[in-house]
């Protein structure tokens, strides 16, 4: 009996890194339409999925929906925007948190670095302990903003916005944030009061409607820029000096983008309160996927922010029925097995 | 003038100049080589040239290439024509050598970045640096003196008039060394190339030309064996040197002043 002789072994081929480009991006584009379908159906009220694509299709294009007038407004009404949102946070999150680690080349960067979503916290607690609710994705917003305003004018005055100082700035105006967050919830809060910011803090989108997934997607509209800074980022990430020497305006560039950031990511929490986990971990599972180049990482990193966040939500609201859970709990619940699991079998080169 | 002309060219950080008026030339097709103690501003005047000054300082003179004021260009114009290859870049482990090579194609971009005949260019720069075996590895994957060869490719893919390259050399073993400069060489066929250099003997053997610098100033400029005498190196260093210029290159022996022959 003769057997074949094994092929003959040889070197490692190089890797084929201009084929893998394009299958992550339509993958997860598909992922994210069947995550988005199935959390149009699933819930305290369950819907079949032709009846959930007839009630949204009957409000947009018109017809009649094929769902009861109850089921049709969770449906559109409750179900769609909060998807939306959802969507709009993830995406938004993941693409700020690639610029930010790729800005302050620190890979232990997320979205809050700047100490917006601290100072965000401040006004949203403000107005919760107030009972002025309605106007919280304002005060939010303008904590933020103030925020933003205060980290970079301390990195300003200390000499210019490099990454270490921009860093340090953001360390002291979270934590001050942060502190002055911790006295009003022990000096004021209580009761339903004290529920409703825990909520906020760890990030929630129960809260999303017709009324806060515009401001959601107008903060993911305001990251479109971000997604064409890819070549920026390219070069920033070869060290200031170089991207200098290659005629990129490397202080110009990174003040531009780190306001970009932080407009963004005063939106995006202003509406969701503040979600871990999205903006720190997922920039390095797209990294994983699709490599480290800023232009192939950014959308991807775009569209698995949206899957993740969306199906994070999905399980936050239909897992514990009737309970629903922060979200910001779900996301590093299963995202950190999640990533875990992609650095033991995928390929890591952190 | 076909080269690179400098002239009366200061960095003054503060009350201090880094890089005092010094006027000095670098003719094309030729390796003209910095050299001078630690301090002397040999990596401050490099970096001046392509246009980078540090943080709180100013800089003030000419520079000029093939007649042109290189210091009154916008940087995207100026890296158009001009590359620089620092020491110690740091490099994103991730990066494929080729994305780090198509870097270089920046300055040459469009609002939205494209261009046509980058990837022709990439894959010959890529090549021309010896580099094209690489091309699809990461760099955290690659040895000092592969990473080396990227980064040159990268300032080939800048298609400069001008190549400055700051201590090539260092941390490379002697075999990398050598192939380095024959690379070097290759490339200083039709451009100037400017290097800073601490091993003396090699700017004894390689270069066409050597620029003494000492305290941000001209010491001396010139031919290698005129610049690099013993007298100009111990005024320059404070050492003994002792010449041995072979047909197969320049060995050098240093020896403190003060220990006997």
């Amino acid at each position: 009996m003769t057997r074949l002789a094994p092929p003959p072994a040889t070197a490692a081929p190089p890797r084929p890194a201009r084929r893998r480009a394009r299958w992550p991006l339509a993958a997860l584009a598909a992922l994210l339409l069947a995550a988005a379908l199935i959390a149009a159906c699933v819930g305290a009220a369950g819907v079949a999925p032709a009846d959930a694509l007839g009630a949204i299709a009957a409000r947009t294009v018109g017809g009649t929906s094929p769902l009861d007038p109850i089921g049709d407004a969770i449906v559109v009404d409750l179900r769609l925007p909060r998807i939306l949102a959802a969507c709009a946070v993830g995406a938004g999150l993941a693409v700020v948190g690639v610029v930010m680690q790729a800005l302050v080349r620190n890979p232990l960067a997320d979205p809050y670095l700047l100490g917006v979503s601290s100072g965000a916290s401040v006004g949203a607690v403000l107005v919760l302990v107030s009972g002025l609710a309605l106007v919280l994705p304002l005060a939010a917003f303008a904590g933020g903003l103030l925020a933003l305003l205060a980290t970079l004018g301390l990195a300003a005055a200390a000499g210019g916005a490099t990454p270490t100082r921009t860093v340090l700035s953001g360390v002291v105006v979270a934590a001050a944030a942060s502190a002055v967050v911790s006295l009003v919830l022990f000096w004021r809060a209580d009761g339903d009061a004290y529920r409703e910011i825990l909520a906020w803090l760890l990030g929630s989108l129960a809260g999303a409607s017709w009324q806060t997934a515009p401001i959601a997607l107008a903060g993911l509209a305001l990251a479109l820029p971000l997604l064409a800074s890819g070549r920026a980022l390219d070069a920033l990430a070869l060290g200031d000096s170089a991207a200098g020497a290659l005629g990129v305006d490397v202080r110009r560039t990174r003040w531009m983008l780190l306001v970009a950031c932080a407009l963004v990511t005063g939106a995006l929490v202003s509406v969701s309160g503040a979600i871990g986990f999205v903006g720190l971990v997922v920039p390095h599972a797209a990294r994983l996927l699709v490599g480290a180049g800023h232009a192939r990482l950014l959308p991807v990193a775009a569209l698995a922010g949206a899957l993740v966040l969306l199906v994070a939500d999905t399980v936050a609201r239909a897992a514990f029925d009737p309970r629903e859970l922060p979200v910001g709990i779900v996301t590093a619940l299963l995202g950190a097995p999640a990533f875990a699991a992609l650095m033991l079998t995928g390929r890591v080169r952190a | 003038m076909h080269g690179l002309a400098v002239d009366a060219l200061s960095v003054v950080a503060g009350s201090r100049a880094l890089v005092d008026a010094a006027s000095w030339s670098a003719p094309s097709g030729a390796i003209t080589a910095l050299v001078g103690p630690n301090g002397a501003g040999k990596s401050t005047t490099l970096r001046a040239v392509a246009g980078l000054v540090p943080d709180r300082a100013r800089a003030s003179g000419a520079v000029l290439l093939d007649g042109e004021r290189l210091d009154a260009l916008p940087a995207r114009e100026r890296a158009r024509r001009v590359a620089l290859v620092e020491q110690s870049t740091e490099v994103p482990p991730q990066l494929t050598a080729r994305e780090a090579v198509r870097l270089g194609r920046t300055p040459h971009h469009r609002l939205l970045g494209f261009s046509i005949g980058d990837d022709a260019i990439v894959d010959a720069a890529l090549g021309d640096a010896g580099a094209a075996t690489l091309a699809d590895r990461r760099l955290g994957e690659l040895s000092g003196g592969e990473l080396q060869r990227v980064h040159l490719a990268r300032a080939l893919a800048q298609q400069p008039r001008l190549l400055l390259l700051d201590e090539p050399t260092n941390h490379l073993d002697v075999a990398w060394q050598l192939e380095l400069l024959a690379l070097v060489r290759r490339l200083a066929a039709d451009i100037p190339v400017v290097m800073t250099l601490h091993d003396l003997a090699l700017a004894a053997t390689h270069a066409d030309r050597v620029v003494l610098l000492d305290g941000g100033r001209v010491a001396a400029e010139g031919a290698p064996d005129a610049v690099l005498s013993p007298a100009r190196i111990r005024a320059a260093y404070g050492v003994e040197a002792e010449i041995d210029a072979a047909p197969g290159g320049v060995a050098i022996r240093y020896r403190r002043l003060e220990d006997p022959a």
